[in-house]
C-alpha cells in the first residue's frame, strides 16, 4: 500500500511539474502606431512560439532598450523582460553587474553557431564567456552629404582614404557664413567620448588593453596624442567643426540633415534622423570607411557595434525560464520569418511616409543565404527602404571594425575621454598630451578597482 | 472631549497630504539613506556595505569638481538672482500705470515648459547664429561661446535660472509689498523723504522677514541644481557645468552606482538641512515667524 501511494505520488508530481507552464517576458516594440506592423509580427510570433512550446507561456513588455533610465525601473520592479536586446557598448557594464546569463553552454550546443561571422561574438564575449547572441551589427563609418561635396569640388571619398583626404574635404565644404561645417563630431557625454575613440583607433592607438587578466588604460601613447592634436586642429587651426560643438548623437544628425555639416560619423540609426525626420534624400547622403589616421600605425577603424541578444539574469532567476529565454532566442532565428520581420519594418515605415534607413548588416558569415534574401527585400522597396554600400564597401568596412573597451567602457567614453574632447574643443592652447594622461590616471583608478573584482 | 474629535476631523483631513507626502517624499529620503549603505543593483541582491560608497564619493576628484561648480553657481544665483526680483518687485509697486500688466509680464516664463526654456536659451546662447552673440555683434563684440566656454557655462546657466524664475520671487515680494501701509509712505512723502529714502527706510525693513525666508529657499534650490546643466551642457564642458546633483545622477543612470548615488543624496541633504538650521537659528527667521 505504502508503495503504491508512494509511486502514485511520484506521478502526480512528476505531472505537476511536466504541466506547470513557465511565464517568459519578451521585449516589444514600444505601443505606438508607428510600430504597428512590427507589433503585429511579433504577436503572430508569439503565438507560433507558444504553439510549438505549450509549456512555455509567453508575455509581452512594450520597451525598447534607447533609454537605459527605463530599463533600470523595470529591472527594479522586476518588469523586465527576461530576454532583450541590448546594446554592444553596453557588454561591459551588463556583464559587470551581473545583469547577463552566461550563454557559452547554449552556444557551444547551437547548431546556428556556424552560421555566424565569428568575430560578431567578440563585443560580448568576456574573459572567453559568451554573454550576448549578435542580432545586427554595424562598423561606424563615415556618411558625407554628396551635395555639399559636389558643391564644393570635392570628389566622393574612396573606401581607402586618410585623414589628409578627410581634412581637406572638411575645409573645402566648410561654409561658417552660411552656417555649414566640414564635420560635426559628437561632443558631449558618452557619446562624445565614443566617437572620441574612433579617431585613437585610426592613429594605431588603443583606450584599454587587457594584460595578464587585468585591465589598463592605454589611451596615454603617442597614437592617442596624435589623434588628440588632429581633432584639436579641426577646431583651433582648421575652424571645420560647428561653433556649437557640444553636439549629442541626435543633434549631429539633425545638423548633417539641415545640411549644416558635409560629415558625420555614424554607426546605423543616425541617418535615419537626417532621412525621416529632416527630409534628406537618402539619394544625397555617400557612405564611405572611416579614413586611415596618421603615424606610422595608422590604421582605417571604426567601433564594431550593434544589438546583441540577452538572457536577463536580474529577472529570469530559475533554469526553466532561462532554458525558455534560450529557446526564444533560437526560435524562428534565421528563417523566413526573420524576413518577414524585416518586411514588417518596410511595411511600418512606408505607412508612416519614412524610410526603413537604419544600416546594419547581418552578422552571419558574408555567403549566407539569409543575408542575400534581406538585402533583396531591402532592393525591391526603394520607396520605404535603403540598401547601403555596394560589396567592395561591405568588404572594406568589415576589415575597419575595432572592438570596444571589454572592461567600464561607458566609464572610459564618459567622464574621461569625453573631458579630453572638451578639453581639446574648449581650450585653444590645451596640451592634447597633458590632457590624456590626466584622464587616463583617472580612468586607470577606475580600472584598478575593476580589476580587482574580475 | 468635543476638540478631540475636532482634532480627529482634522487629522482626517490631513491624512491625503500626509500619504503622499509619506509616500513619495519621506519613504523615498528615508530609503535613499538605506541605500547608501548597499551595494544596490536593480533586479539583483543587494548587499550591506558599511561606509564603502562614502568613502568612494569622497575619494572620487569628480565631487570636488561638482562641489566647487555647485558653490560658485549659487555664488552667482546670488549676485544675479537674488537681488532681481527684489528690484523689479519694488519698481513695479512703485509705479502708478501698467502695474497688472507688469506682473503678468514678469510672471510668464515660469508658466513656459522647462524645455522650452531650454530650447529658447540655447538657440540665445548659440555661439555662431545666437541672440546674444549678435547683440553683442552690433557693439562690435567678438562672440562668445557662452555654454561651450569653461569660464562662461556657470555664468550662462544662473542667467537663464534668474530669467525663468525670478517671475515667481517677485510676485511674492509684491505680495509683502501690498501688506505695507499706504499711510507710512503718504506720511514719510509729508515729511519729504524722497523715493530711495522711502525704500531704505519703510520698503526695505518691511520686506526684510520675506526676504530672510527668500534668501534661504533660494539658496536651498540653486544648491539642487540639475535640469539646466543636464539638458543645457551634461555637465560640460570638461565638467565645468557637473553640479552635485548631476553627478549624483550620472552615478544611478549612467554607471548604475545608486548606493554611491545615494550616499551623495545624503551628504547633499545633510549639508542643506544643517545650513537650514544653521541660517534659521542665525537670522531668528522662526521667531519672526512665529511672532
Amino acid at each position: 500500500m505504502k508503495k503504491f501511494i508512494g509511486i502514485l505520488m511520484a506521478v502526480l508530481f512528476a505531472a505537476t511539474a511536466f504541466g506547470q507552464a513557465v511565464e517568459l517576458k519578451v521585449q516589444l516594440n514600444r505601443d505606438t502606431p508607428e510600430n504597428k506592423a512590427r507589433i503585429a509580427a511579433a504577436m503572430d510570433r508569439i503565438q507560433r512560439f507558444q504553439a510549438a512550446y505549450p509549456n512555455i507561456k509567453v508575455k509581452g513588455v512594450n520597451i525598447e532598450y534607447d533609454n537605459t533610465g527605463e530599463f533600470f525601473v523595470k529591472q527594479a520592479a522586476g518588469q523586465a523582460p527576461d530576454v532583450l536586446t541590448v546594446w554592444a557598448t553596453d557588454a561591459a557594464l551588463l556583464t559587470s553587474k551581473k545583469w547577463a546569463v552566461p550563454l557559452t553552454d547554449y552556444v557551444a550546443k547551437w547548431a546556428k553557431k556556424d552560421w555566424y561571422d565569428p568575430a560578431s561574438f567578440v563585443p560580448f564575449t568576456i574573459k572567453g564567456v559568451i554573454y550576448g547572441v549578435p542580432e545586427n551589427n554595424y562598423v561606424k563609418h563615415v556618411l558625407y552629404n554628396k551635395k555639399l561635396f559636389a558643391a564644393a569640388g570635392v570628389p566622393f571619398p574612396k573606401n581607402d582614404w586618410t585623414w589628409d583626404d578627410f581634412l581637406n574635404a572638411a575645409v573645402k565644404t566648410t561654409d561658417k557664413a552660411k552656417g555649414v561645417a566640414g564635420f560635426a563630431p559628437m561632443g558631449k557625454t558618452g557619446e562624445g567620448g565614443w566617437g572620441f575613440s574612433d579617431f585613437i583607433y585610426q592613429a594605431g592607438g588603443e583606450v584599454e588593453v587587457i594584460r595578464d587578466g587585468k585591465a589598463y588604460s592605454a589611451f596615454n601613447s603617442s597614437e592617442a596624442v596624435t589623434a588628440a592634436q588632429f581633432v584639436k586642429d579641426l577646431k583651433w587651426k582648421y575652424d571645420v567643426v560647428p561653433a556649437k560643438w557640444d553636439n549629442g548623437w541626435g543633434d549631429v544628425f539633425n545638423i548633417f540633415g539641415a545640411g549644416q555639416a558635409a560629415m558625420v560619423f555614424d554607426g546605423d540609426w543616425g541617418r535615419a534622423i537626417a532621412i525621416n525626420n529632416l527630409k534628406m534624400d537618402p539619394k544625397d547622403i555617400g557612405i564611405v570607411p572611416m579614413p586611415k589616421g596618421k603615424g606610422p600605425k595608422g590604421r582605417q577603424a571604426g567601433v564594431l557595434g550593434g544589438t546583441y541578444w540577452i538572457i536577463n539574469a536580474g529577472t529570469a532567476k530559475t533554469q526553466a525560464v532561462r532554458d525558455a529565454a534560450w529557446k526564444w532566442i533560437d526560435f524562428e532565428r534565421y528563417d523566413e520569418s526573420g524576413l518577414k520581420d524585416v518586411q514588417s519594418q518596410i511595411d511600418d515605415a512606408r505607412a508612416n511616409k519614412q524610410y526603413r534607413a537604419q544600416f546594419v548588416y547581418t552578422p552571419l558569415v558574408p555567403t549566407a543565404d539569409y543575408t542575400k534574401k534581406e538585402r533583396a527585400i531591402l532592393e525591391a522597396n526603394p520607396d520605404a527602404a535603403v540598401a547601403w554600400g555596394d560589396e567592395a564597401f561591405l568588404k572594406a568596412l568589415t576589415a575597419t571594425a575595432h572592438v570596444e573597451p571589454s572592461v567600464e567602457a561607458q566609464k572610459a567614453y564618459d567622464p574621461y575621454l569625453v573631458a579630453v574632447l572638451q578639453g581639446l574643443f574648449s581650450d585653444k592652447n590645451a596640451d592634447p598630451a597633458k590632457l590624456l594622461k590626466e584622464q587616463s590616471d583617472k580612468f586607470q583608478k577606475v580600472l584598478d578597482a575593476a580589476n580587482k573584482k574580475l | 472631549m468635543k476638540s478631540r474629535r475636532r482634532s480627529w476631523i482634522g487629522l482626517l483631513f490631513l491624512l491625503p497630504a500626509l500619504t503622499v507626502f509619506g509616500l513619495f517624499q519621506w519613504y523615498p529620503i528615508f530609503n535613499n539613506f538605506l541605500l547608501a549603505f548597499q551595494e544596490y543593483t536593480p533586479g539583483m541582491e543587494s548587499t550591506w556595505i558599511g561606509f564603502d560608497n562614502y568613502v568612494a564619493v569622497l575619494g572620487d576628484e569628480r565631487f570636488y569638481t561638482a562641489l566647487q561648480n555647485t558653490f560658485v553657481y549659487v555664488g552667482i544665483c546670488l549676485v544675479i538672482g537674488f537681488f532681481v526680483p527684489i528690484a523689479v518687485a519694488i519698481a513695479i509697486s512703485l509705479l502708478r500705470r501698467g502695474k497688472g500688466f507688469l506682473r503678468l509680464a514678469v510672471y510668464v516664463p515660469n508658466i513656459i515648459p522647462a524645455i522650452a526654456t531650454y530650447i529658447i536659451w540655447g538657440w540665445i546662447f548659440n555661439p555662431q547664429f545666437g541672440l546674444l552673440n549678435q547683440i553683442g555683434g552690433w557693439f562690435g563684440a567678438e562672440p562668445l561661446q557662452w555654454l561651450v566656454d569653461k569660464n562662461l557655462v556657470l555664468v550662462s546657466l544662473a542667467l537663464m535660472g534668474t530669467w525663468a524664475g525670478f517671475g515667481s520671487t517677485a510676485v511674492l515680494y509684491m505680495a509683502s509689498l501690498t501688506s505695507i501701509s499706504a499711510e507710512m509712505y503718504e506720511a514719510a512723502e509729508l515729511e519729504g523723504a524722497g523715493a530711495w529714502q522711502r525704500i531704505r527706510s519703510i520698503t526695505l525693513p518691511s520686506l526684510a522677514p520675506t526676504i530672510s525666508l527668500m534668501f534661504i529657499l533660494q539658496l536651498l534650490a540653486t544648491f539642487q541644481i540639475l535640469q539646466e546643466p543636464f539638458v543645457m551642457t551634461a555637465g560640460g564642458p570638461n565638467d565645468a557645468s557637473l553640479s552635485v546633483m548631476l553627478l549624483s545622477y550620472q552615478y544611478a543612470f549612467n554607471n548604475v552606482e545608486f548606493g554611491k548615488a545615494g550616499a551623495l543624496g545624503s551628504l547633499l541633504f545633510l549639508m542643506l538641512m544643517g545650513l537650514s538650521f544653521y541660517y534659521v537659528r542665525k537670522s531668528g527667521l522662526a521667531e519672526k515667524k512665529g511672532a
